[in-house]
């Protein structure tokens, strides 16, 4: 016993903690990889919950006694809970907001305005000479 | 006071996870499920370390939950597994953007 708690509560306590700070990790690279502002963001979003999980093993290292960590830990815990909530929000808004204009451009394909058309056919030559630039090579290995 | 604060943060945690469920729904390969089962088994140990905390103040009489070690362990773990699953849907994700390794033939 170290305190309060016996060696592997101790652990489990720790643990959990290491893993948030991973996940945040995790969810910055998978907001690089899809290039997402939301992702990126999240462990802003998750440091409320990660300092709520430090107050409660600060409050067990007072073996219970400093009740400023546990009412620290009840307010981070709201806050966190907000904080996600918020950042579902936001991501589901951008999502929503993305397809809404995807929709409407398919709408709108058939071509309208003249400077609209040339930029279109310019924009299909480039894809069309960029396709001549660079053919897709077979590479023969062994 | 701290114990009403913490059980109302339970309310824009469920508005969490149904966004996040919306947001599955709209484009399934920005949420791995492994993730989304974590964020969901947390209220599982939510339930199960308010069901601890009644059963060690009120039943058998100590002051906190962390007086009772074994329960309080027990309790806890909950915590390690569904952080563990979020960290490992996470990671999953993140594999399989990476190319995979070309079999050799020979």
């Amino acid at each position: 016993m170290i305190g309060l708690l016996s060696i592997p509560t101790w652990i489990i306590h720790f643990g959990s903690v290491i893993e948030w700070g991973v996940a945040m990790a995790l969810f910055y690279m998978v907001g690089r990889y899809k290039g997402n502002v939301w992702f990126k963001q999240m462990p802003l979003f998750m440091l409320p919950y990660g300092l709520s999980g430090l107050c409660a093993i600060a409050f067990h290292l007072t073996e219970d006694t400093a009740t400023f960590f546990n009412d620290a830990q009840a307010y981070l815990t709201l806050t966190g809970s907000c904080a996600f909530a918020l950042w579902a929000w936001l991501l589901l808004r951008d999502l929503t907001k993305v397809k809404a204009q995807k929709s409407q451009t398919h709408a709108s394909s058939p071509v309208k305005t003249k400077g609209k058309l040339i930029y279109t056919l310019r924009q299909a030559g480039q894809s069309q000479l960029s396709e001549l630039e660079s053919p897709q090579e077979e590479v023969r290995r062994g | 006071m701290a114990d009403t604060i913490m059980s109302f943060s339970i309310f824009p945690y469920l508005l969490f996870l149904y966004l996040v469920w919306r947001i599955w729904k709209l484009d399934p390969s920005l949420i791995n499920k492994t993730t989304f089962l974590g964020f969901s088994a947390m209220l599982g140990f939510v339930f199960v370390t308010a069901c601890a905390g009644i059963t060690a103040v009120k039943i058998m009489g100590a002051s906190t939950l962390g007086h009772v070690d074994w329960l309080h362990g027990l309790a806890e773990s909950g915590l390690t597994i569904t952080n563990g699953l979020i960290a490992y849907g996470l990671k999953k994700q993140l594999d399989s953007y990476k190319p995979q390794p070309v079999e050799d033939d020979d």
